[in-house]
């Protein structure tokens, strides 16, 4: 691929829907119960790298979710607020990611055939097309 | 994960958006379990019924499912919620706060649910036969009957269960799978456990070694109450999300440790004693003695009759301290033949409150307190992590002295 390019590649639809925009890259897992503000959209986990990162309108790249599922609502909850990610990319999605994306609305891929935590970098541009199952990546 | 002809239908949307929304969330479940199919449940029981737990988004979702056309297929039960039914005038629950939930009830209702409000449905008419599929959330009542009645249901979340009993389906994976169910770690009791918050405190020290396991309990004695195992699966699920357990010669898969362990050995021996006992009930008080309390709960898991019998005659003819708050939580149904009975009066008489569909643990702190007696880990838990309160913990008789006395650990 050339720096000018574009890479498509493969997953798994878990939530309907296309959307596009600026990538957020993380390695770590996430709660979003108590580590995202529903309010603000923003990262407010002590421990994450991502603290205080805003992810509305992103990209939100991380490998898949963990503690209550509770967190399904946090999801449906910034959704209603209008400050939801445009996409979600997993490595391999979880039940409370998987939940709070269908019933919200966002749409979610995971089982790429590279690992997209690695693949893909913050900043990079991307459009993600569940319902075609694909998703392209535009460097920067 | 295989769908038949009816289930596709309902996932292209023939059959209304509710019912299509639910049905991809199932197929994602499925999917990601590598659940083999779809299989038929008997009923549902959803948590988060709470307005505490899932706020103005809870109600807006429940009540655009409705405009879509989703309606429950299946006996549907509820969990208790953040404000006392009857009376939350007379306990002056703030009344916006209450339109709220109460308007998130009426959503429930609409889609067909039964209010029972508890998170003890199996005493209430939501009692699932042996071998029965059912899709259940409320982590203690889920545990209780895989446990004790031999049902078969996965931790569900709030969320899925209420998507399982609109389809009337659950994938087939994790708990419904006779492979799963087997027993794989073995907990030795070497103490007598005397008191209900014993169990609870075995639950949660157990629990927090026992994560993705399933623990095989020996030497429980055969006449153990309904209500201990059910306190013992709350504080299990608490620590440690385990979803089921075996107790040797109560768990009807489990009537000899070789039936428990289907006749492989323990992947690991764990011995529970007195030292365990009493170092549990000295972690879970975050108090000396002598300290002030201003809440006392009883009732997590919701009382049964026994124990508001108990209660009763603890508290007959006693008076509770002014500035203790002493709430015994159940659920309407026990409330109606416990106060027929006399249990509720005399309960009363001291002061204390029977409170009915209410749970502090998905509630707020709407009066001030700021230290809290139980004989529930569970309870200790969420006091402190959802009320905000220092909690202390101790058997029944424990707390009730201190909200006679007013001070936690004072003989009265």
């Amino acid at each position: 691929m050339g720096r000018e390019g574009m890479i498509e590649i493969k997953g798994r639809k878990v939530s309907k829907g296309r959307g596009e925009g600026e990538a957020l890259v993380t390695t770590q897992t996430i709660s979003f119960l108590a580590g995202v503000d529903p309010d603000r959209g923003v990262i407010i986990d002590r421990a994450h790298e991502l603290r205080g990162q805003c992810i509305t309108g992103k990209i939100f790249v991380f490998p898949r979710g963990k503690g209550s599922t509770g967190g399904s609502w946090i999801i449906m909850r910034l959704v209603d607020n209008n400050i939801a990610p445009a996409a979600i990319i997993n490595i391999e999605t979880d039940l409370i990611i998987a939940i709070g994306s269908i019933l919200g609305g966002i749409p979610l891929i995971d089982k790429l055939d590279k690992d997209p935590t690695l693949l893909i970098k913050t900043g990079d541009y991307v459009i993600v097309d569940a319902d075609k199952s694909t998703v392209k990546i535009l460097n920067q | 994960m295989y769908l038949n002809k009816e289930d596709e239908k309902i996932l292209r949307g023939e059959q209304g958006l509710g019912n299509q929304k639910a049905m991809e969330v199932l197929v994602a479940i499925g999917d990601i379990f590598d659940a083999e199919k779809l299989i038929k449940i008997s009923s549902s029981h959803l948590s988060s019924v709470a307005y505490e737990s899932s706020g103005d988004t809870g109600i807006s979702f429940l009540e655009r499912m409705i405009i879509d056309g989703a309606h429950f297929k299946v006996l549907t039960t509820l969990n208790p919620h953040s404000i006392e039914y009857d009376r939350w005038k007379e306990l002056a629950f703030p009344e916006a706060y209450v339109k709220k939930q109460l308007r998130n009830i009426e959503a429930y209702k609409k889609l067909g649910a039964v209010g029972t409000f508890t998170c003890t449905p199996f005493l209430v008419g939501n009692c699932p036969r042996y071998g029965e599929h059912v899709s259940w959330a409320e982590s203690s009542a889920l545990s209780y009957i895989n446990t004790v009645i031999g049902a078969r249901t996965n931790r569900e979340s709030a969320l899925s269960a209420l998507c399982a009993g609109i389809i009337g389906k659950t994938p087939y994976y994790g708990f419904h799978l006779n492979e799963n169910r087997k027993g794989t770690v073995l907990i030795d009791v070497k103490t007598v456990l005397k008191h209900s918050s014993d169990y609870s405190a075995m639950g949660y020290n157990i629990g927090k070694k026992v994560e993705g396991k399933v623990p095989v309990f020996n030497n429980i004695p055969q006449n153990v109450k309904g209500y201990d195992i059910n306190a013992l699966c709350a504080a299990l699920a608490v620590s440690g999300a385990v979803p089921m357990s075996h107790i040797i010669g109560i768990t009807p898969e489990a009537p000899t440790l070789e039936k428990a362990f289907r006749n492989d050995n323990p992947e690991e021996k764990i011995t529970f004693d007195r030292v365990e006992l009493e170092e549990t009930y000295e972690d879970r008080c975050m108090k000396e003695s002598g300290i002030e309390i201003d809440l006392a709960v009883l009732g997590c898991p919701h009382y049964w009759y026994d124990q508001l019998a108990e209660t009763a005659r603890l508290l007959n003819g006693k008076k509770i301290h002014k500035d203790v708050d002493l709430w015994v939580n159940t659920s309407s149904s026990i409330m109606t033949v416990a106060k027929r009975t006399g249990y509720i009066d005399i309960i009363e008489a001291s002061g204390a409150k029977v409170m009915c569909s209410y749970c502090p643990a998905v509630a707020r702190n709407f009066f001030g307190w700021k230290t809290m007696a139980t004989d529930s880990t569970k309870q200790t838990f969420y006091g402190h992590g959802v009320l905000g309160v220092d909690v202390l913990f101790g058997t029944t008789e424990q707390v009730i002295n201190a909200a006679i006395s007013g001070k936690w650990g004072v003989k009265v």
